[in-house]
C-alpha cells in the first residue's frame, strides 16, 4: 500500500536557539513558513512545518551604507520602508493591495521570473540577500531561488543611496509587464541596471557617464527574447526607449537633490 | 493539532491539521462570507479576511500561522435592522452604502470588499477616490467595473464622518448612483417600474450569508477532483488507477472504463440541441490540454490531489491542431474519430467541421458591382475568458427519497436537469437541480461542465460530492469566446451608401462543438443585420454572411456575454471606420446614413434563426440615433475630434489623444424558443409570492422580475418574495441567456399578476357590495397595497388576502403564466471612448468609456447601468489586455489570473451609461434586454481611437503594446482596397 504523508508537525520557534535544535533534530525534514506565500502547501519530504514570525525577521533598520530588511518583511512593508516613487509603482504593478500585504519577501524572491517588477527593481538597487546561517549576502540569482525553496532570507540589505528609476510596458496599467527596465545610480557614480519581461530572463550591466553605450547593451540583451508575449525586435527598440526615460529621471532626480 | 485562533474578538478552539490553509479552517469553522475564488496565487482576493486589521489574503497563509493574530470577518458586521422582537443596529455604514449604490451584482466579492474598504476607513476617515481603488485594488470584481463600490466607499467614508463629525464643517456627500435617463418615447407613468429599487438579494450578499452553492456544509461530503490531460491530443492506452484506490481517504476513483458511454453536449440550450454530441463524461481520448481523464472523490482535498498523482495514465500522442486554418487542410488528424458521434446540420467530424453557416441577403455580387468602391481587410479576434470570480461549483447528494439533488452555479437549472439525466442513467423526475445565487457567470455557466462530476461520484459512493473548480481548470477546462479570423469585403458608393456587406468567418471551436452554430450565427446577424445601406438598399439589402466552425486541440469554446456579437463587431466596425476615413465621411454620419430604422426588416430575420425555421420581423423601435447624439455630447465629440490641439498632450511628444465612436445592436432573447414560466400567489398579508425559473445571476433578475410583480399587483417591492431556479418547485424557464430575462421572463410575470391583479378586483369588487358601493371589477385598481374604487375608496390587499383565503368562498388566488415571442427587438448602443498613446511603446491607457443605450424602458435604472458598467469593462479587456494563447503543443498560455489579467479597481478608465428611452410595445412595460450589449462596442471603439490618435490601424485584438508599435511602424504592408 502506498503512504502518503498527510500529517506534519508544526513549531513556531520564539528564539534563534530553539529554531537552531529544531533544525538539528528535523534536518532534512523542514518546511520553513516564511510569511504569507502565493500558494502555501506542505511539501511531500516534509516532517515539520517551522513558522518563522516570532523571530523579528519583519524589521527594517536604517544605516549609514544601506538600508536592512527582514525577509519576512512583505511587499507593502517594503515599499514603506523605502521611500521611492517607482518602487511603489512597481509594487502596485505586482500586486493588488490585500496580495502584497500578504507576501512575504522571503516567498516573494522564491517565486519571482523575469516578469516581477519589484524583484527587476532590487536587482538596480544591487540588493544582496543572507539566508539562514550564512555569514555573506549574496545577489539574486537562479541560485539563490533554487536555495530558497529549503531555506529563507535572514536579511536584505539595499546599499544607499536608495536611487532608483522604473519604467514598463504592459497591456494595462497594473499588467505585468513584457519589457521592464530598473535603473540605479551608485555611489561609485556608476548606473546599475536591470532589465526583464520575459519569465526565464533576467539582465544586469553597468553604465558608466563617458561610456554611453546602454542602448546597445540593452539592444543586446533583448535581441533573442521572443516569447509569446512580445518579439525580440519590439523589446529592443521599447527597452532602450524606457533605459533612456530612467536614465532622464534619474538626472532629474540628481539635479532636484543638488538644487534643494 | 489543536488550533486557537481569534476570530471577531471570539476565540475558537478547532483541531487542523498544519497543512491547512486558514481559507479552508474559515470556512469550515462557518465563516462562510470568505469565498474561494479557486485561485492559486493569492490573485482574486475573494478570500479577503482582515488580519490585525489588514486585508490580506486567507489562501496565502496556513491556519497555524493566524494563530496568536486578530481576524476579523464579515459576519462581524451589521444585520437586518429588525429580527423579529429583537432590534439591532442594523447595517454598517458600507454595508448600506453597497446596498444602496447598487454596488452588489453577483455578490461573491462583496464581503472582500466592504472588508477592504473598513481598513481603510479606519485608517483614513476622508479617502479620496484614487485611495479608494488602492484600498479595493486587491479583490478583482468582473461585475460592476468598480463604478459603484468605489462610490459606495466615498458615500459610506462621508456618512461615517458625518456621525462621528470627524470634521464639522463636512457638507453631507451624496453620491450620484442613477445613470442619466433621456426620452425617446412618450413613456406612461409607473409607480415601482423606472425606479431603483433595492435588489432582493442586496442585504443577504451585503452580509456575507451563505447563499451561494458552496456554502452548503453536508455532513459527510466528499471532495472531487479531476485528473486532465497534460496533451492536446492522445488516446489513453492504459489507466491504472489502484494506487490512488488504496490511498486512506479515497472514496471513489473513476475512469472512463468505469461509466456508461453516453453522447451528449455541454451547451445548455433547448431541446433539441442545436449543435453536435461530441462530448463523454470519460472518454479513451483526450483533445485538449486539460481534457478530463478521470474523476476521484476523497474526505478532503488534499487527500483527492494525493491521489490524482497516484493514477497512471499511458498515452499514445496523436498530431496536434491548434492553429484553426490547419484544421479543414487534406491529410489534418480527425479530432473526433468515434463512432457515436451524433452530427448535427452540417457537421462534419471527418473535415473537423462542427458547423457551417452560409446566408445570402439580396444579390451581393450585384451590389459589388454597384459600388465604387470596395473595401476588404481581414480581421482577427481572440479566444477570451468569462473570468466570472466564483468558480464552477456543484454539489450532489441523493435525497431522502432516493433523488439526486444537483445544487449548483448554474444559468440553465431546467437543461442541467434534461441534458443530465441521460449521462447519469436517471429519468428526469429523479432530478432537482437547485441554483443557489451565482458568484458570476457570463455565459461559462449556460453550459453544463461539472454537474456530471459530482454527480457520478454520488452515484458510485452514495455520499455527497462536492466539486469546485480550480482558477487554472477555469482557464484550460471550461468554456471561452471563440476566437475567429474575419474577412470583410465592403462595396460603398461615393456619398457612403453601403451597396453590399460580406462577412466571412473562420471561427474555433476548440476541442468541442458546444455553441459552435449557434455563437457564430450571431456573429452575423447581430452586426450584419445593423447594416442595410441606405435609399433603394433599405429595402433590398445585399449582405452574405459564410463561416466554418472548426475543432482544434484547444480549450473548447462555448457561450460568453454577447454570444459571438463582439467577435463580429470588431471587424465590422473597424472596417467601417476605415472606410469612412478612406472616402473622407464623417465616420458618425456615415454609420446612421446606413444603419437600420424603425420599421425596416432586420434583414438577417428573413435567413436565420439559430438552425430553426426564420421568422420575419420588422424592427419597431431604434434609438440607435438619438443615443449616438447623447453619447457624442457626453464624451465632447465636437470639441475633440478633428481637433489637433486636444490630440496632443504638451510637453510630452511621445503621447497622443484619440476618440472613437462604435455603433452596435444586440438581440433580446431568441424568438419563437425562449420559454419562461411564473406563478404568482397571494398570502394572508396581501403579500405575494413570485416563483419564477428565471436565473438571476447576479444581474438583478429576480428584483427586476420583483418590479414587474409589483407594478401590476399596485404593492411594493418588499412585498413580493421571489423564488427562482428551483426544477422541483418554479416554473421552466429556458434559463438566463440570450438577454431574454427581462423580456421573456419579465411578460409571463406580467401575464401571470395579470391574472392574479383581475382576480383580486373580482374579490375586491364583492367586499365592495358588502359595504354599500358598487363598482365592476374592471374599474378598480390597484395601488398602495389598496384596490381602490374610483370614488377613491379602498380595501387593503391583506383583506382581499384573508377574505380569500379564510372567510367565505375560499380559494387560493394565484396564476401561472409563460411566454415565448415571436419578437426579438434589439437593443442598439453609440460606444465611445478616449484613449492616450504612447507611440514610442504602443502602451494605450483608456481613459473615458461612455455608453449611450437603447434598451427600451429601463425598468431599474441603477441594476441596469451596473450591467452596462460591468460588461463595457469586460469589453476593455476584450479590446486591450485579454487573450488566451496556445504554444504548438496546444499548451495554454494563460492558466492563473496574473499572466490573464482583468482589470483591477485601481486602473479602471471613467466609466460612464447613459439610457435613451424607446418603448418597445411587444416588451413588458416597454423594455428590451439590457445585458449583452455592452460587451460589443469598447473594443473597435478603442481601436478607432488608437487610430485617431496616431494612426495605427490595428486589425487584431487585443490592442496590445506590440500590435500598436507594429501598426505605426508597418502600417500600410497589409491594407488593400480595391
Amino acid at each position: 500500500m502506498t503512504m502518503t504523508k498527510l500529517e506534519l508537525t508544526y513549531a513556531r520557534p520564539v528564539t534563534w536557539d530553539e529554531l537552531e535544535g529544531l533544525q538539528k533534530e528535523f534536518e532534512g525534514q523542514i518546511m520553513y513558513l516564511a510569511g504569507g506565500d502565493y500558494h502555501p502547501k506542505a511539501k511531500d519530504s516534509a516532517s515539520i512545518l517551522i513558522d518563522l514570525q516570532e523571530l523579528d525577521l519583519d524589521q527594517v533598520g536604517f544605516a549609514e551604507d544601506a538600508i536592512y530588511i527582514g525577509g519576512l518583511i512583505n511587499l507593502q512593508q517594503l515599499g514603506d520602508a523605502l521611500e521611492s516613487a517607482d518602487l511603489k509603482e512597481a509594487i502596485s504593478i505586482e500586486a493588488g493591495v490585500n496580495l502584497r500585504n500578504s507576501l512575504s519577501l522571503t516567498n516573494y524572491v522564491k517565486s519571482s521570473n523575469g516578469r516581477s517588477v519589484v524583484q527587476i527593481c532590487l536587482n538596480a538597487m544591487e540588493a544582496e540577500y543572507r539566508l539562514s546561517g550564512e555569514e555573506d549576502g549574496q545577489a539574486h540569482s537562479e541560485a539563490l531561488k533554487a536555495k530558497l525553496a529549503e531555506d529563507f532570507i535572514e536579511e536584505l540589505w539595499i546599499p544607499k543611496p536608495i536611487s532608483l528609476a522604473f519604467a514598463s510596458v504592459g497591456r494595462s496599467p497594473k499588467d505585468q509587464p513584457v519589457v521592464a527596465v530598473a535603473a540605479s545610480k551608485r555611489s561609485d557614480d556608476r548606473i546599475h541596471i536591470a532589465c526583464g519581461g520575459s519569465e526565464a530572463m533576467w539582465a544586469e550591466f553597468d553604465l558608466y557617464h563617458a561610456e554611453g553605450d546602454g542602448e546597445n547593451k540593452i539592444r543586446e540583451f533583448y535581441k533573442d527574447i521572443n516569447d509569446q508575449w512580445a518579439g525580440a525586435e519590439y523589446r529592443q527598440e521599447v527597452a532602450a526607449v524606457l533605459l533612456s526615460r530612467c536614465l532622464q529621471k534619474l538626472t532629474q532626480d540628481s539635479n532636484t537633490k543638488e538644487e534643494s | 493539532m489543536k488550533l486557537y485562533l481569534l476570530i471577531n474578538d471570539r476565540t475558537y478552539e478547532t483541531e487542523c491539521r498544519p497543512s491547512e490553509s486558514l481559507l479552508e479552517v474559515l470556512r469550515r469553522l462557518g465563516f462562510l462570507s470568505v469565498k474561494s475564488g479557486g485561485c492559486v496565487r493569492g490573485e482574486c482576493g475573494a478570500c479577503t479576511v482582515l488580519m490585525d486589521g489588514e486585508p490580506i489574503n486567507s489562501c496565502m497563509f496556513l491556519a497555524v500561522q493566524a494563530q496568536g493574530h486578530s481576524l476579523e470577518t464579515l459576519e462581524q458586521f451589521g444585520q437586518h435592522p429588525e429580527q423579529g422582537w429583537k432590534k439591532t443596529e442594523g447595517y454598517d455604514p458600507i454595508q448600506k452604502a453597497f446596498i444602496e449604490s447598487g454596488s452588489i451584482q453577483c455578490g461573491y466579492c462583496t464581503p472582500a470588499m466592504i472588508l477592504a474598504a473598513k481598513a481603510l476607513l479606519r485608517q483614513n476617515p476622508d479617502p479620496t477616490e484614487a485611495e479608494v481603488r488602492e484600498a479595493l485594488s486587491g479583490v478583482l470584481c468582473r461585475c460592476t467595473a468598480y463604478v459603484k463600490p468605489v462610490q459606495a466607499v466615498l458615500q459610506a467614508a462621508a456618512d461615517i464622518r458625518q456621525s462621528e463629525q470627524h470634521s464639522s464643517d463636512d457638507e453631507a456627500v451624496e453620491q450620484v448612483y442613477e445613470p442619466e435617463i433621456f426620452a425617446v418615447d412618450a413613456i406612461p407613468e409607473t409607480e415601482t417600474i423606472g425606479k431603483s429599487e433595492i435588489k432582493v438579494d442586496a442585504a443577504k450578499l451585503a452580509q456575507g450569508k451563505p447563499a451561494f452553492t458552496a456554502d452548503l456544509q453536508l455532513p459527510g461530503t466528499l471532495v472531487a477532483k479531476v485528473l486532465r490531460s497534460p496533451y492536446a491530443h492522445a488516446r489513453i492506452i492504459s489507466i491504472d488507477a489502484s494506487k490512488a484506490k488504496e490511498l486512506p481517504g479515497v472514496a471513489a476513483v473513476l475512469t472512463w472504463e468505469d461509466l456508461p458511454r453516453v453522447a451528449y453536449s455541454t451547451a445548455g440550450q433547448s431541446d433539441p440541441i442545436p449543435g453536435p454530441l461530441d462530448m463523454f463524461s470519460l472518454d479513451n481520448k483526450v483533445r485538449f490540454v486539460g481534457d478530463r481523464v478521470a474523476f476521484v472523490a476523497a474526505e478532503t482535498a488534499e487527500i483527492a490531489e494525493k491521489a490524482l498523482e497516484l493514477i497512471d495514465v499511458t498515452y499514445e500522442p496523436l498530431p496536434v491542431i491548434v492553429d484553426p486554418r490547419d484544421a479543414m487542410k487534406e491529410g489534418a488528424v480527425r479530432i473526433h474519430d468515434e463512432d457515436d458521434y451524433v452530427n448535427f446540420g452540417d457537421s462534419d467530424p471527418a473535415i473537423n467541421l462542427a458547423a457551417k453557416i452560409r446566408i445570402d441577403i439580396g444579390d451581393v455580387e450585384k451590389g459589388f458591382a454597384e459600388a465604387d468602391r470596395i473595401f476588404e481587410q481581414e480581421y482577427v479576434v481572440p479566444k477570451v475568458q468569462q473570468v466570472h470570480i466564483e468558480p464552477h461549483v456543484t454539489l450532489t447528494y441523493w435525497d431522502e427519497d432516493d433523488r439526486l439533488v444537483i445544487r449548483t452555479s448554474t444559468q440553465v437549472p431546467f437543461h442541467v436537469r434534461r441534458q443530465m439525466a441521460p449521462v447519469l442513467g436517471l429519468p428526469v423526475k429523479r432530478i432537482r437541480v437547485i441554483k443557489p445565487r451565482i458568484g458570476g457567470g457570463f455565459g461559462n455557466k449556460q453550459e453544463v461542465l461539472i454537474e456530471d462530476v459530482a454527480a457520478h461520484l454520488t452515484i458510485v459512493t452514495g455520499r455527497p460530492v462536492l466539486y469546485e473548480m480550480s482558477r487554472e481548470e477555469e482557464f484550460i477546462a471550461s468554456r471561452a469566446r471563440h476566437p475567429m479570423r474575419i474577412r470583410m469585403k465592403t462595396g460603398v458608393k461615393l456619398d457612403g451608401t453601403m451597396t453590399a456587406n460580406e462577412m466571412t468567418a473562420l471561427s474555433d471551436t476548440g476541442a468541442y462543438g458546444c455553441h459552435a452554430l449557434t455563437v457564430t450565427g450571431n456573429t452575423g446577424q447581430k452586426t450584419m443585420g445593423l447594416y442595410v445601406g441606405d435609399g433603394e438598399y433599405r429595402k433590398h439589402p445585399n449582405i452574405r454572411f459564410y463561416a466554418d466552425i472548426v475543432y482544434t486541440n484547444t480549450t473548447p469554446a462555448g457561450a460568453y456575454r454577447g454570444y459571438g456579437v463582439p467577435q463580429g463587431y470588431w471587424p465590422l466596425d473597424r472596417h467601417l471606420e476605415n472606410i469612412a476615413r478612406a472616402l473622407g465621411l464623417d465616420p458618425i454620419a456615415f454609420r446612421l446614413k446606413n444603419a437600420l430604422r424603425p420599421g425596416e426588416v432586420q434583414p438577417f430575420s428573413t435567413a436565420w434563426n439559430e438552425g430553426r425555421e426564420p421568422v420575419p420581423e420588422i424592427i419597431m423601435t431604434v434609438g440607435l440615433e438619438q443615443a449616438t447624439a447623447e453619447g457624442r455630447k457626453a464624451i465632447g465629440w465636437d470639441d475633440k475630434f478633428g481637433n489637433e490641439a486636444w490630440h496632443t498632450v504638451p510637453g510630452k511628444p511621445h503621447l497622443r489623444r484619440g476618440i472613437g465612436i462604435a455603433t452596435v445592436m444586440q438581440g433580446t432573447a431568441i424568438p419563437n424558443l425562449d420559454m419562461g414560466g411564473a406563478s404568482i400567489k397571494i398570502n394572508e398579508d396581501g403579500s405575494f409570492n413570485l416563483l419564477v425559473g428565471a436565473t438571476d445571476l447576479g444581474t438583478g433578475s429576480d428584483t427586476v422580475l420583483g418590479q414587474i410583480a409589483a407594478e401590476t399587483l399596485g404593492v411594493g417591492l418588499e412585498d413580493i418574495i421571489v423564488t427562482s431556479s428551483d426544477t422541483d418547485t418554479t416554473p421552466f424557464d429556458v434559463g438566463a441567456y440570450a438577454s431574454s430575462t427581462t423580456y421573456i421572463s419579465g411578460t409571463a410575470v406580467l401575464k401571470a399578476a395579470k391574472d392574479v391583479a383581475q382576480r383580486i378586483k373580482q374579490r375586491a369588487a364583492q367586499l365592495f357590495e358588502d359595504k354599500g358601493e358598487v363598482v365592476e371589477p374592471a374599474d378598480l385598481i390597484l395601488k398602495d397595497r389598496h384596490a381602490v374604487s374610483p370614488s377613491g375608496s379602498k380595501i387593503s390587499m391583506a383583506e382581499i388576502a384573508l377574505d380569500s383565503l379564510h372567510w367565505r368562498n375560499q380559494e387560493q388566488i394565484m396564476a401561472t403564466a409563460s411566454y415565448v415571442s415571436p419578437n426579438s427587438p434589439p437593443p442598439f448602443a453609440a460606444q465611445f471612448a478616449t484613449v492616450l498613446v504612447d507611440i514610442e511603446t504602443g502602451q494605450v491607457t483608456v481613459e473615458d468609456l461612455i455608453m449611450a443605450v437603447d434598451s427600451g424602458v429601463i425598468i431599474n435604472p441603477i441594476a441596469a447601468s451596473g450591467q452596462i458598467e460591468g460588461g463595457v469593462a469586460q469589453a476593455l479587456g476584450y479590446g486591450v489586455s485579454e487573450e488566451m494563447r496556445y504554444d504548438a503543443e496546444g499548451q495554454p498560455r494563460e492558466r492563473d489570473l496574473v499572466d490573464y489579467h482583468i482589470f483591477r479597481a485601481d486602473e479602471m478608465p471613467a466609466i460612464r451609461s447613459i439610457f435613451v428611452q424607446t418603448y418597445e410595445e411587444t416588451g413588458p412595460y416597454g423594455a428590451k434586454a439590457v445585458a449583452e450589449i455592452p460587451l460589443d462596442g469598447a473594443a473597435p471603439a478603442i481601436g478607432n481611437a488608437v487610430l485617431d490618435a496616431c494612426g495605427a490601424d490595428v486589425f487584431e485584438n487585443p490592442l496590445t503594446p506590440e500590435r500598436i508599435w507594429r501598426a505605426l511602424k508597418f502600417n500600410s504592408e497589409s491594407k488593400t482596397d480595391g
